[in-house]
């Protein structure tokens, strides 16, 4: 049962980053692997509060938001000027000069040994200590996560970042700041992708930089790519999909080591599939088309 | 200074240089980033280490059956999966997420035949000798001397035969070179060969100075496109990149510590981006043509 | 107050050794319809492009509606009451023809992420009426029963006449038009013509790019003849149609 549910609350873990990269790159087409630099500013922000300054919960995931925002806006500023494929690779590097922080400053960060014991959280004295009051949080952030997603992707704002995706000089003849939409956008994203950082944190009680490197932007993009850019729900698929398929295989009795090879592979070969055939993944609505053909 | 650091900083550029112009030459003709040049690098280690330690093979032919290897590995991807995107009219993005998958996917299927564990293809410290006042390995010195032939071969072929300037054409503009009736499909296949050469031969010194391992690549391979962008496209100016970026990473490390490698040659990358955001091509990056 | 709703003087504009514009200098009146006509490469669309803020020029300036707006950005001269169209065609074409005129409306309070959970209610009223507004606009262009289509979906001729309808629901009093009847069935031409002509009524100023004369001369107040990057001849549609430098140049 415990099993259950720990799968459960990674799914929602899952899906808020998947659900906030889908903002940024899905909604505004603005492809980016710097994800889990957020995810891991989230849950770095968090420990360290947590097992430094002792504060409470709240408190440390609003600074986690916080400073995870303003790496989001240093992210989203080169997409200004640099664009496509070429901002694709800033964001490669962001997140390589992340990690390199996180894995390197031995002092702050504890470096490659990581940062164990961190406790568990107590909202308005309510200790989270089970896999059931874990799940309740996730939960509780997951459904804020897609209402925020929701209000921002059907209102005008939403209608301009699908018109910077599409077509980023008619938004600016429609007379948008574009700029400032790919800014915030990122910041948001951030934001939203750091609580999922603090929730891993707290749940596992003890992060390292390995959970935070390029290999997992890249699956956190592929969730977002396979299950669907530009919708809602897509990523909501894609990470139920791509967080319960190692789960089955091991059901199946395939061994450990061997599974999370297996896994890696099914989704490599799922992302160059759905490109040759659906690039839009299941339920999305952008195929990554380019907007102006590379002379 | 001391010389062996310049001698190890040149050693590294060595690596980065074939990495960056066999990845530079093939973004060139085909106008995307083929982040599945990793795996062919890896797939030049491999292939001369099967050769070597599992059936026994001379050393000159593991390393030739390493280099066929990587440019079977580079042509099937070709093949399989860029042509079919390309004739379904894929842009950029797409072609690059695709070659992502191609990465994800190899990398698991070596570590799932080979093992994570890096696996070495020599026993024991190298042989070195001393060039003034610098030590270095008979590899170093082999790989140093096999790059440059290998680099002033791909300039040669490039600039003066004919399969060189139909290349030249297609990487300039490929609609006029379909007109004049320049093989582009052939020359785009000949480009994946000639480029993942030049990246299985990088495979197969690294293996030879450490080890094999899946994840091998991609250091090498960050380390090629930082060297690319920042030389500007051209063949000469990535190797002067790659050697910029050799030298500046060992020096780095002998003030600052090498842990911080990665971060340097990044931050040089988005600096380089930010204040230069022009294609090789000479063409603005920004979408806003109009 | 000044009558020239668009003013530019001595623009400047190189390209890679090319002189895309050479000291030209027009004005456009507020109210009137001006005809920008010559030859291909003459600089024509070069000029709506440094006008409307997407390339800068080396020298020279814009005056938009008496503020000089010279090397500002798009979205800031746009929201300065200009709206332009393009040559090729730009639009969402993803989205629906209504979300295209709906995002063309300014000053929306729901595209700002305050208003968006803060005053929700305000945000989704005026987005009620734009909605209204909107279907307004399409009913008259009769677009309206493709509102809900998305924009590819229409044709080449209805396109066209939906970037003219999101200039209209901007509001924009200076409307740069770019080729607006090229490549359209004449029936559409005619109805193109129909809007335009009936703009100044509405207090907007125009001035458009175009290949088809008949149009020109058909629809314009003054004519403006451009070649190589400066301004050749200039006045009434008949003037400049009779002028010799006009003939000459389109002989050459």
């Amino acid at each position: 049962m415990d099993y259950l549910l720990h799968i459960l609350i990674l799914i929602g873990i899952y899906v808020i980053l998947s659900t906030s990269l889908n903002l940024i790159a899905g909604y505004t087409g603005l492809l980016s692997i710097a994800h889990a630099a957020f995810y891991g500013v989230g849950a770095y922000v968090a420990a360290l509060m947590a097992l430094k300054l002792h504060s409470p919960f709240l408190v440390n995931i609003i600074c986690a938001v916080f400073l995870s925002g303003l790496l989001g806006a240093a992210v989203g500023i080169p997409s200004l000027r640099i664009h496509d494929d070429y901002f694709v690779i800033a964001t490669f590097a962001f997140q390589v000069i992340t990690f390199s922080i996180l894995n390197n400053w031995v002092s702050f960060t504890g470096g490659p040994m990581g940062l164990p014991g961190i406790p568990q959280p107590s909202i308005f004295g309510l200790e989270i200590s089970s896999h059931l009051a874990f799940l309740v949080l996730v939960g509780i952030f997951c459904a804020l996560t897609l209402w925020i997603t929701q209000r921002i992707v059907q209102s005008p704002f939403g209608r301009v970042l699908k018109a910077i995706r599409e077509d980023e000089v008619f938004a600016q003849t429609a007379g948008k700041n574009v700029a400032a939409y790919k800014v915030l956008v990122f910041v948001i994203g951030a934001g939203m992708a750091s609580v999922a950082g603090v929730i891993y944190a707290y749940y596992i009680s003890f992060i390292d930089p390995t959970s935070f490197t390029v290999m997992e932007s890249i699956f956190i993009i592929s969730i977002v790519i396979i299950g669907g850019a530009g919708s809602l729900w897509g990523p909501v698929v894609g990470a139920v999909v791509l967080v319960t398929l190692p789960e089955i295989l091991r059901f199946v009795g395939m061994p450990s080591a061997i599974a999370a090879n297996v896994r890696q592979i099914l989704y490599g070969g799922l992302l160059v599939a759905f490109m040759m055939w659906r690039p839009r993944g299941f339920l999305g609505e952008y195929a990554f088309h380019s907007g102006e053909a590379r002379e | 200074m001391d010389v062996q650091i310049i001698a190890n900083g040149i050693n590294a550029s060595v690596t980065i240089a074939l990495v960056a112009c066999g990845f530079g030459l093939f973004y060139r003709v085909h106008r995307f980033f083929h982040i599945a040049h990793a795996m062919v690098i890896a797939s030049g280690a491999y292939g001369t280490q099967v050769a070597w330690k599992w059936f026994g093979v001379s050393p000159l032919s593991s390393i030739l059956c390493g280099i066929v290897t990587a440019c079977a590995a580079g042509c099937v991807i070709e093949a399989a999966v860029y042509r079919t995107l390309r004739v379904k009219g894929a842009g950029p993005l797409v072609l690059l997420i695709a070659s992502v998958g191609v990465f994800v996917f190899l990398q698991n299927v070596a570590a799932l035949v080979f093992g994570n564990d890096p696996l070495p293809i020599l026993e024991g410290p190298a042989r070195t000798v001393s060039v003034l006042g610098a030590r270095v390995s008979w590899i170093q010195i082999t790989a140093l001397i096999a790059t440059v032939a290998l680099l002033l071969g791909t300039h040669l072929v490039l600039r003066w035969t004919g399969f060189g300037l139909a290349i030249r054409a297609i990487a300039d503009d490929p609609h006029l070179a379909d007109l004049l009736g320049l093989p582009a499909e052939r020359g785009r296949s000949l480009t994946a060969v000639l480029a993942s050469g030049l990246g299985g031969v990088a495979g197969i010194v690294l293996a030879l100075e450490t080890a094999a391992s899946p994840l091998m690549g991609l250091g090498p391979l960050m380390f090629g496109v930082v060297a690319f962008i920042v030389g500007g496209g051209g063949l000469l100016g990535t190797v002067l990149a790659a050697l910029l970026l050799g030298l500046t990473q060992h020096l780095g490390a002998w003030v600052i510590g090498s842990q911080w490698q990665d971060a340097i040659a990044f931050i040089v990358l988005l600096a380089f981006l930010l204040v230069r955001p022009e294609d090789f091509l000479g063409k603005k990056l920004r979408k806003a043509a109009v | 107050m000044s009558t020239e709703a668009l003013v530019v003087n001595g623009l400047v504009k190189n390209f890679d050794g090319i002189r895309a514009l050479v000291d030209f200098s027009c004005s456009l009146q507020q109210g009137e319809i001006l005809g920008l006509i010559g030859p291909n490469g003459a600089g024509k669309t070069t000029l709506f492009n440094v006008v409307s803020g997407f390339i800068p020029p080396e020298g020279g300036k814009v005056t938009l509606k008496g503020k000089d707006v010279t090397g500002n950005a798009p979205y800031r001269i746009a929201n300065r009451g200009l709206s332009r169209t393009f040559q090729n065609l730009r639009l969402i074409r993803q989205i629906s023809v209504l979300d295209n005129v709906l995002l063309s409306f300014r000053e929306q309070s729901g595209e700002r992420l305050w208003n968006l959970f803060f005053r929700w209610r305000r945000s989704r009223d005026q987005e009620a009426a734009n909605r209204e507004e909107a279907m307004a606009l399409l009913e008259e262009t009769g677009l309206a029963s493709k509102a809900g289509d998305p924009a590819e979906d229409l044709s080449y001729g209805q396109q066209k006449l939906l970037s003219l309808v999101c200039c209209l629901a901007a509001k924009s009093n200076v409307l740069l038009l770019d080729e607006p009847v090229a490549g359209i069935a004449p029936e559409m031409i005619d109805k193109m013509l129909g809007i335009i002509r009936e703009l100044p009524s509405k207090g907007k100023s125009v001035m458009l790019i175009e290949h088809n004369l008949d149009a020109v001369m058909q629809v314009c107040d003054r004519v403006v003849f451009m070649d190589a990057g400066a301004k050749v001849s200039e006045g009434t549609p008949e003037e400049v149609r009779n002028d010799p430098k006009v003939i000459e140049a389109y002989l050459d």
